[in-house]
């Protein structure tokens, strides 16, 4: 089997970090662009759910290409994907400030294109950066391809087909797809392996493709014109804290008082 | 505010909810008729309804979806273009809309004409901030609302013998449905009452009770990362930024410690009651209401009250 993989990955702000701050109520924001203000003292990692995309492309056996599109520093998450067992990486080092889905998505095709095309192209359902689970949708668009998201687990079953599980709001379901096409993936079970010495030696030798936005023939007037949501603003909302606690310790009691409460609100 | 001018379309791609929460939302917005289209003939409020059908919409595949909605797309000329907010309707509208040159905008939890453009408001920063965006004047809007976004618009009467258009679609099916496992319970989404486990259930006989209880009041059962993990709930009943975003009136949460990725998905409810044996988690700063105790003793206690038998 000689199936082709390509996986997007992008570099997000350690959603753990960010949601401490934002309890401690110490996440500021630069509305400029929507980035938090300390910024420098959060980690960057790999997307969850690309981090469980790439890895369940390497499982399958296929060779693999990992395409990041980001700022400079995000080019060291190809390293990473080198290191979880692709055979290749592309970095397209571009401002995303300047970007929307739409822009992601066009640069995305092209670097995949560049990179010598792919059969199967997978993504992550969403960023925890707030892509809002649009990327993957709008590449395919470009791809002319299928699209199947919320896709738990891949196998290749021969040059022309993979077989999917697919998790959805009924229940969940296997499904044959037709290749060319494109997968959203989420596993909320899904562990991270360990690395595979194998695969470490092997990221020794090769090292990511480097190119600019401009060398895939998006110059930044374009960068603009392909850009069709602008961020006006991003805010960090208080939390409510009006939480009145009930019963003291006491369950009982709890729920007795509980349940008045529920009943004055007309939601019993 | 001006209104948008033309026709609206409400897309219905997948049974996503009701649809007449988000036909209201489009004739606040606009002027013109409101169009539904989607696999169903249930008008909803519709001044048109459009039904797609073929056997390249039998299954889950994106395209097929985006491919047909564009095609009605073409012919009717919408001013918008409005979605429910899955993981589904979300993909459809973001691969529609770069075919039709469109912009997409998904997780809207509220949206507004200035006059000039569409202004909308969704989550980011997993769930802890809120970007307000526009839609470049110019080009289509194709927005995805959030449950509850649209919630605040009063649903209007059902239109009376509203037109119904059929369309097929004759395209090859790019997937094949070959086993398919469904998930049993009260649909989630329609869901009036909400009682969602997370790991501090403390095992699956803590998850039975919850969902015992959620039977005796015929609510939802939901669960956060937590207990699927463990395995005592399934991914199909996650609440979350990476599941099913719902908007009850209440929405008990048991042994949910409250990460914003879980609570994205519920912090519209209307009354969130919290269970916890954390006092410092942080569900709390949520909640309206909260109990400091021991899930278990608490959920007994709830079946005992409502059922009137002691279990």
């Amino acid at each position: 089997v000689t199936v082709r993989i390509a996986v997007c990955v992008s570099q997000v702000l350690d959603p753990d970090k960010v949601a401490e701050l934002a309890l401690a109520g110490l996440l500021r924001v630069e509305a400029a662009n929507g980035t938090p203000s300390d910024a420098p003292h959060v980690a960057r990692v790999m997307n969850d759910a690309d981090r469980q995309a790439l890895s369940k492309a390497v499982k399958t056996g296929a060779e693999v290409v990992a395409v990041n599109v980001g700022a400079s520093r995000a080019g060291e998450l190809c390293t990473e994907a080198l290191q979880m067992g692709a055979a290749a990486a592309v970095h397209v080092d571009c401002d995303v400030t300047r970007a929307d889905v739409s822009t992601v998505a066009h640069l995305l095709h092209a670097a995949i294109a560049r990179a010598g095309g792919a059969d199967l192209v997978l993504t992550g359902l969403q960023t925890s950066g707030g892509d809002g689970g649009a990327t993957g949708a709008a590449l395919a668009a470009l791809l002319d391809a299928p699209c199947v998201v919320g896709v738990r687990d891949v196998r290749v079953s021969d040059d022309a087909t993979v077989r999917v599980t697919q998790v959805h709001a009924g229940g969940e379901r296997d499904l044959d797809v037709t290749l060319p096409a494109v997968l959203s993936v989420y596993d909320d079970v899904w562990k991270p392996p360990v690395l595979n010495p194998r695969h470490l030696i092997a990221a020794r030798d090769r090292s990511p493709l480097v190119l600019r936005a401009s060398d895939l023939g998006v110059d930044d007037a374009q960068m603009d014109a392909l850009r069709v949501v602008d961020t006006l603003a991003v805010e960090v909302p208080a939390l409510p804290n009006r939480c009145e606690l009930l019963g003291d310790g006491d369950a009982g009691a709890a729920v007795d008082a509980l349940l008045d409460r529920l009943r004055a609100e007309a939601v019993l | 505010m001006p209104a948008m001018a033309g026709t609206m379309v409400v897309a219905v791609p997948a049974a996503s909810g009701d649809p007449s929460e988000l036909i209201a939302m489009a004739r606040r917005l606009g002027n013109g008729n409101a169009a539904l289209v989607g696999g169903a003939g249930d008008g909803a409020g519709a001044d048109e309804v459009h039904v797609v059908g073929g056997a390249a919409l039998e299954v889950p595949d994106v395209r097929a979806w985006a491919l047909a909605l564009a095609s009605v797309c073409a012919a009717l000329q919408p001013s918008l273009v409005l979605f429910g907010d899955d993981a589904f309707d979300r993909a459809v509208a973001s691969y529609l809309a770069q075919r039709i040159g469109g912009g997409v905008v998904t997780g809207v939890t509220a949206l507004r004409d200035d006059g000039r453009r569409l202004i909308a408001e969704r989550a980011v920063l997993s769930g802890s901030g809120v970007e307000t965006c526009a839609i470049r004047p110019g080009v289509l809007p194709v927005v995805c609302m959030a449950r509850g976004g649209a919630r605040a618009s009063a649903v209007d009467a059902p239109v009376a013998d509203a037109p119904t258009t059929r369309h097929v679609v004759d395209q090859q099916a790019a997937a094949t449905v070959v086993d398919e496992r469904p998930s049993s319970g009260p649909g989630l989404r329609r869901a009036r009452t909400v009682r969602a486990g997370g790991a501090g259930v403390g095992g699956p006989e803590g998850m039975a009770a919850l969902r015992a209880l959620a039977e005796t009041l015929g609510a939802g059962t939901a669960a956060s990362r937590g207990a699927i993990v463990n395995g005592w709930a399934t991914a199909a009943e996650k609440v979350g930024l990476t599941g099913v975003s719902v908007t009850p009136e209440l929405y008990l949460a048991v042994g949910i410690s409250g990460a914003s990725q879980h609570m994205a998905g519920c912090r519209r409810a209307r009354v969130l009651v919290a269970v916890n044996s954390d006092r410092g988690a942080p569900i709390f700063r949520y909640a309206r209401y909260g109990i400091v105790a021991d899930s278990r003793a608490v959920l007994d206690a709830l079946r005992a009250r409502l059922t009137g038998v002691a279990s």
